[in-house]
């Protein structure tokens, strides 16, 4: 990228940062101390880090390394680079320090259960009885207390138990492993390799010196000349290394950025023709730095609340702030998602993260263009409302779930490399969401008659009743009438516009599968396999079946397609979360 | 079943219908009906259209996700629900392919298929508008005859697939073949005996190169597949490497001992290409011509006989369990199936209960080696992996003490241990720093704890004295007698196991006034014996004692375990003796199941200790929460048996590998056919091999791996599999006699060959060198591919095609025209109204 195209995303950079500044201003605490605030550690989070096929920007990489180690917590609200070099640099600061995080809320009580067995142990863990306190709420132990002998016999039993509680043992033998600084440096792999092959690995920095050691500055004795890297340039970065050892561990601030200042200027320099655009690694850890935007869910809720109040009180400045919100916040996720793709290279949808979160792009998208068909119904608004909710939960998932939603990127496995998983993929996402949206209206239905509403339903289905709406003998869907008549009618527009969505992700889905089943005839030798993830998308296609033919036997129709809406989106969600993370299959990647 | 835009048609004919339904006409005209059109009306009601969806949703719900509940909060967790899956229950044992397929589920569709015509003929007029409707109907009805065709006729496995076999033989010096031709897969660590037994040669693989680059010849600079193959058994050991495809290239390597590069070509050597020209060997393409039924598709077991000597295994397929059978003459899949609770072992000494199975598998082919004779199978398990263990004993039982300890450290996996007293190579491990010792008299125990001693004795000047072997550090001689008699010591080996015995040993370099020699100095002095200085190469088993001037005797104290645990001289006292991290000897008394800090994060529990232990071996029932999901049948068993053969448990084992000249990296550890002693009906007796594995098919054609190709992200294949992009194996199949054009099958891009659909499936990873001798592989030598058949998946697709397109239509267009309709007759209304007003 030339230098004036770099700058102009730079400078665009900083023009979001100010429009975003309300929503993703830094709101982790700033431990007291003059080193944290003084280094300056940006230059070192844009360099590049090779890592499992991947460049990935040493920002983000930290943030995904340390993710391992302390969960989504961040210690002492320090940025996880900060960490990463602290453990690299000062490893028995962190022997005791409470760093690793045990998500599993029973096992912190189990290991606590055990230390108090112990009187050894009370008496070995310094502050005992308020470090079990904090970590059975906030779930951060330290290796040592890990090490204990009397958790012994309990984590031997408890990794016995596959199914159960070995994942957690191994998340916490993996933090510790993490932990350890000749790790941390082995993964520092930011040396281009030689020529112009994109075949070759790249070094780590152990290459050009060993582990920095508090005690022994022997470790830190040049090492032999690699392959295609002039001795000048070694020297280089390999002093810059030393300097950011030595001003670290002394606790230099102004050493700390001038020798991470050199280490991002010499390090690309080494094959300029392999190292990825600047901006795209400045990107990359701008995005993960700022919880890849998932606080956008913010912006939704406004949106969803302004929404309500247009829908339910017809306040028209309701409904106008409402959708502008909506409008914004589309844009702000649009922009994450495509920046995202950027980073990535590849469009976001191979894992879970991905998929719940493009999902609810897609449902914004869907609802913004159908809410500019239904714009002279009744109906319009409804929409974004509808997708407001879906983004908002989604969003939210993202930002408060990162355990089970992993939002690091990945590369795609070879078995999603297929165009037609691509359609089948986002075919299947979209109609999930539109599901979700169709279980809003169809909520928002439930408590309309729970307070009073009448039984109305769209008497011409869904897309019908926006098709008919219009001109000569419109349906009761169409727009005008007074304001009773308009509440009157409030039952009836939910339900046409529950029909609406029911209707586009009955198609969706069934194209979905479809598409899938193409996919599976040729990557696993059958296009059906009973595997339960494709089993519950049918099942979710069952229920509108029976949905649609339904309607046609019974007297309230309205509520029956509320009911089943929401049973629908029940099943989906079902087979998001359940089959999942419980009923393993095919399907483990999303 | 109409669709929703149809609904004010419908629902006014439901109206209608519930009208004329209170009509007493009505009444008596449905009760004149025939049963066809009682029948008829049935499949034409909506009502029974939704139950059938409904029970449909029920029967799917309960095949693919069974009973599944939370019992937590957190219900993105595993923990926080319950799951059982109802078709794997012990009356149904049902893959969800077999759910899938069972009579019920054919039945519910085939109602679904009718309900569909009837109504669609009978209750839907055909016209423009309802297009979409009969579209949607139309389609799904020969979606379900596409899927009778493909799920009745499907038949799905896997095949392992070479990329080349290593063929050998021996000639003589005028080229005539001498025994018989030997086919050995290249894989590190295969090796296979050839020649005659009198000068048999051994042939191990040392290594593979996927890639090696041709450095002459007219193709120098192109990657071709290599084999480096230790030859032993000729007069030098050398090292032949052989390139597929360029036989030409083949040479022997020797080892020259150069320091620099001690492994040298022969031609620079000696001049010749090859050390050994009368053996040949060359790299061909291995075929394949079966392929093995997927065991998770449905059960597809099969026994494999052979007689011992003979390669190729003789199939008995395994009747497979079906669903509500109490009788049990199938091998079932998901449960315990038990005939003797004695013959299995479970975790904490519990007792399985029994429920035998019936299976009866008689031979199919007249060369089975049993032919004519069942083979009974009473029992299988779904996760089990054999064992030692071992029972207390009792007082009359022989002393026989074993222990079971465990070493754990934070970030390290625990390992467990087990060491047997008695037993000279299990009484130690991880390279002995771990020993473990019985001792008949307390005295001993206390010589344990001190360091070694090393006493010298020279009767003639009337010298003993007696030193520890630490205080010879730094090569410093022990002078006696003002240095007329010397000792030197040059090296110790504690606890050498010596034929079934554990023997130490200290060699000394002493001098005398008579000379100078080495003496390896036993703790067992009927072994020691002096070894002549100018015959270094004698052997010490044939030397004696050539100066009994001067006796050593070498006393070996701790030796050389840093952790020495010893149980007696009461059978019942264990007490542990540490050297790790300590100057002194530190003694532990030993509680079992009570963990010991030896040093900071390191920690030790002895689990177990016998002193009278008594060995059995069985199959243990892993507990179904420490199984591993992905590990399909790997740790099944069946307990066959038949008239004049004991029960025996068999493992199931993925393939039935011809023999382990045949093994593939991933499946090594799975080959372990299981002997039997037979005695027919003659009399004689005769030993019989059997595996317990999967049924074959044979392909049409016989398929070979050309090239087995990684393509990688961005810095090249690394450990995680984020780095791989996609697999490509380069197949070639064999078309009468002749090898045809190669063709690539890469992940989601398969080839079809003679009506068989072949996929990539699994790959041949490259494996780190293992601690325990395994050798590294540089991979990419072999491919699993998928193989399976596709009938009727156009018909399906078809369907599929014509249903969606019928949505579209009935929810998008079907209002359109309605809307233009409306329209049209509006228009028509006001003209005639304006008419009408004129």
């Amino acid at each position: 990228m030339s230098f004036s195209s770099t700058g102009l995303l730079m400078s665009c950079r900083e023009a979001i940062v100010c429009a975003f500044i309300l929503f993703f201003a830094a709101v982790t605490p700033v431990r007291a101390s003059d080193f944290v605030t003084e280094v300056d550690l940006q230059p070192l989070e844009e360099l590049a880090v090779h890592t499992d096929g991947r460049l990935n920007s040493f920002g983000s990489y930290a943030n995904a390394l340390m993710y391992e180690v302390s969960g989504s917590k961040k210690i002492d609200g320090r940025p996880p680079i900060y960490t990463y070099l602290d453990m690299l640099f000062r490893p028995s600061a962190y022997e005791d320090a409470d760093v690793i995080y045990v998500k599993n809320k029973l096992i912190r009580k189990k290991m606590v259960d055990a230390l108090r067995k112990s009187p050894d142990s009370m008496a070995r863990i310094d502050n005992f009885e308020a470090r079990m306190a904090d970590f059975q709420k906030v779930g951060l132990t330290s290796g040592s207390i890990l090490a204990d002998p009397a958790l012994l016999e309990l984590m031997g039993r408890l990794k016995s138990d596959l199914i159960r509680t070995n994942k957690d043992v191994t998340s916490m033998e993996i933090a510790s492993r993490v932990m350890n600084p000749s790790f941390l440096l082995e993964q520092m792999k930011i040396i281009p390799p030689p020529g112009e092959s994109l075949d070759v690995p790249w070094r780590s920095v152990s290459a050009l010196m060993l582990i920095p050691s508090e005690q022994d500055d022997m470790s830190l004795m040049p090492q032999p000349t690699l392959a295609g890297l002039d001795r000048e340039t070694q020297d280089r970065i390999a002093d810059a290394w030393h300097a950011l050892f030595t001003s670290w561990t002394s606790g230099d601030s102004v050493g700390v950025n001038s020798a991470v200042a050199q280490l991002a200027i010499v390090v690309p320099s080494v094959n300029p023709a392999l190292y990825p655009a600047v901006s795209r690694l400045s990107w990359e850890s701008w995005y993960f730095r700022n919880h890849q935007l998932a606080r956008i869910w913010l912006v939704y809720m406004l949106s969803l609340i302004l929404l309500l109040l247009g829908l339910v009180y017809r306040w028209r400045w309701a409904q106008w702030g409402g959708m502008s919100v909506f409008l914004v916040a589309l844009l702000l996720q649009t922009f994450a998602v495509g920046l995202r793709w950027y980073i990535s290279g590849r469009w976001p949808n191979a894992n879970m993260y991905e998929a719940v979160t493009t999902a609810a792009w897609f449902g914004s998208v869907g609802a913004l263009v159908i809410e500019v068909l239904v714009r002279r119904t009744a109906m319009k608004s409804v929409f974004a409302l509808s997708a407001a909710t879906a983004s908002m939960v989604a969003l939210m998932a993202a930002y408060y779930l990162p355990a089970f939603m992993n939002p690091n990127i990945s590369n795609m496995m070879p078995v999603l490399n297929d165009i037609w998983l691509y359609i089948h993929t986002n075919a299947i996402i979209f109609s999930y969401c539109l599901i979700f949206m169709a279980a809003v209206s169809g909520g928002l239905y439930i408590v309309n008659r729970m307070f009073g509403g009448a039984p109305a339903y769209a008497k011409a289905g869904g897309a019908a009743s926006v098709l008919l709406a219009t001109g000569v003998g419109a349906t009761q869907v169409s727009k005008g009438g007074t304001a009773p008549v308009r509440r009157a009618r409030l039952g009836e527009v939910l339900d046409g516009v529950s029909m609406v969505l029911m209707e586009l992700s009955f198609v969706l889905l069934w194209a979905g599968l479809v598409m899938g089943a193409i996919w599976a005839d040729h990557s696993w030798g059958r296009p059906w396999g009973w595997d339960p993830k494709e089993v519950f998308a049918l099942e979710t296609f069952i229920v509108f079946a029976v949905l649609i033919h339904v309607r046609m036997k019974v007297h309230d129709k309205g509520l029956w397609t509320a009911w089943l809406c929401v049973l629908g989106a029940a099943v989906m969600l079902f087979n998001w979360i359940v089959i999942n993370f419980v009923i393993t299959g095919l399907h483990s990647y999303a | 079943m109409p669709t929703p835009a149809d609904q004010t048609n419908s629902s006014g004919s439901a109206t209608r219908s519930r009208a004329s339904a209170k009509s007493p006409d009505a009444t008596s005209s449905r009760r004149s009906r025939g049963p066809i059109t009682l029948l008829l009306d049935l499949f034409s009601s909506v009502r029974f259209g939704i139950i059938l969806l409904v029970l449909l949703f029920i029967y799917m719900a309960i095949g693919s996700a069974g009973l599944v509940y939370p019992v937590g909060v957190n219900i993105f967790s595993a923990d926080a629900w319950v799951h059982r899956q109802i078709r794997q229950h012990r009356l149904l044992e049902m893959t969800e392919f077999e759910w899938f397929h069972w009579w019920p589920f054919d039945v519910l569709i085939s109602l679904i298929a009718v309900c569909l015509v009837v109504t669609t003929l009978r209750r839907i007029r055909f016209s423009v508008v309802n297009l979409g409707v009969w579209m949607i109907h139309t389609g799904i009805v020969i979606l379900i005859i596409g899927s009778l065709v493909y799920f009745g006729t499907k038949v799905e496995g896997d095949t392992p697939v070479s990329r080349r076999v290593l063929v050998m033989n021996m000639v003589d010096e005028r080229g005539d073949l001498i025994g018989e031709e030997r086919l050995l897969i290249p894989f590190p660590g295969n090796s296979i005996q050839i020649g005659d037994d009198s000068a048999p040669v051994t042939i191990s693989v040392l290594g593979t190169d996927p890639n090696w680059e041709l450095l002459s010849g007219d193709d120098a600079g192109s990657r071709v597949f290599s084999v480096n193959l230790m030859v032993d058994g000729f007069e030098t050991r050398f090292v032949r490497q052989v390139l597929a495809g360029y036989p030409e290239f083949t040479e022997d390597l020797i080892n020259t001992g150069g320091a620099e590069q001690p492994m040298q070509r022969a031609v620079k050597v000696t001049g010749e290409r090859l050390i050994e020209p009368t053996l040949k060997v060359s790299l061909q393409y291995a075929p394949q011509d079966e392929f093995y039924l997927s065991e998770a598709l449905s059960k597809n077991w099969a026994l494999y006989l052979r007689e011992k000597g003979t390669t190729r295994w003789v199939e008995r397929p395994v009747p497979a369990s079906t669903p509500l059978r109490p009788d049990k003459t199938g091998v079932p899949l998901y449960n315990d199936y038990i005939a003797d609770a004695s013959s299995v072992f479970m975790v904490g000494r519990r007792t399985p209960g029994e429920d035998p199975l019936a299976v009866r598998v008689p031979s199919v082919s007249p060369n089975d080696p049993l032919a004519g004779t069942d083979l009974m199978i009473d029992s299988y398990l779904r996760y089990a992996q054999m064992q030692t263990r071992f029972e207390p004993g009792t007082a009359d039982d022989p002393l026989n003490p074993i222990i079971d300890i465990s070493l754990s450290s934070p970030g390290i996996p625990t390992s467990t241990t087990r060491l047997e007293a008695f037993d000279p190579e299990r009484a130690k491990a991880e390279d002995g720093v771990l020993a473990f010792k019985f001792i008949t008299e307390e005295a001993r125990f206390e010589s344990l704890q001190r360091p070694g001693t090393i006493t010298v004795s020279i009767p003639t000047l009337g010298i003993t004295e007696t030193r520890t072997v630490d205080s010879f550090g730094d090569g410093r001689p022990w002078l006696l007698e003002d240095g007329t008699y010397r000792v030197m010591l040059a090296g110790k080996q504690d606890d050498l196991t010596l034929d079934q015995a554990t023997v130490s040993v200290l060699f000394a370099d002493i001098t005398t006034p008579s000379g100078s020699f080495r003496r390896w100095v036993f703790d067992d002095p009927t072994l020691t014996r002096d070894i002549d200085p100018d015959d270094p190469d004698a052997s010490p088993a044939e030397s004696g004692i050539q100066d009994d001037s001067i006796t050593l005797t070498y006393t070996p104290g701790s030796g050389s375990a840093r952790l020495l645990f010893v149980a007696g001289p009461e059978p019942e006292r264990l007490r542990a003796i540490l050297r790790i991290g300590t100057s002194e000897p530190r003694v532990l008394p030993i509680t079992t199941g009570d963990p010991i800090m030896l040093q900071e994060k390191l920690f030790l529990t002895v689990d177990e200790y016998f002193p009278r232990a008594v060995a059995t071996d069985a199959p243990m029932i892993v507990p179904s929460t420490q199984r591993e999901r992905d590990m399909g049948n790997l740790y099944s068993w069946v307990r066959a048996s038949a008239t004049g053969i004991k029960p025996t448990w068999l493992q199931f084992q993925k393939y039935p590998f011809e023999g382990p000249s045949d093994l593939l990296g991933r499946f090594k550890s799975l080959y372990a056919p299981t002997m039997l002693r037979v005695q027919s009906a003659d009399g004689t007796w005769k030993d019989v091999e059997m595996v317990f594995s999967r049924e074959r098919v044979a392909l049409t054609d016989p398929v070979a791996l050309e090239t087995f190709e990684l393509e990688t992200y961005i810095g090249g294949y690394s450990d995680g599999g984020g780095s791989i992009r996609d697999y490509r194996s380069i197949l070639r199949f064999d078309d009468d006699g002749t090898w045809g054009e190669p063709l690539p099958v890469s992940m989601n891009k398969p080839v079809e060959h003679a009506g068989l659909w072949f996929f990539q499936s699994q790959w041949d990873p490259p494996i780190a060198a293992s601690r325990n001798g395994g050798l590294p592989s540089k991979g990419l030598g072999y491919t699993v591919l998928g193989v399976g058949n596709r009938n009727g998946v156009y018909t399906q697709l078809l369907g599929c095609v014509i249903a969606v397109i019928g949505m579209i239509y009935a929810f998008y267009v079907k209002p359109l025209i309605k809307r233009r309709r409306r329209e049209r007759v509006l228009a028509g209304l006001a003209v005639t109204a304006q008419s009408g007003g004129s």
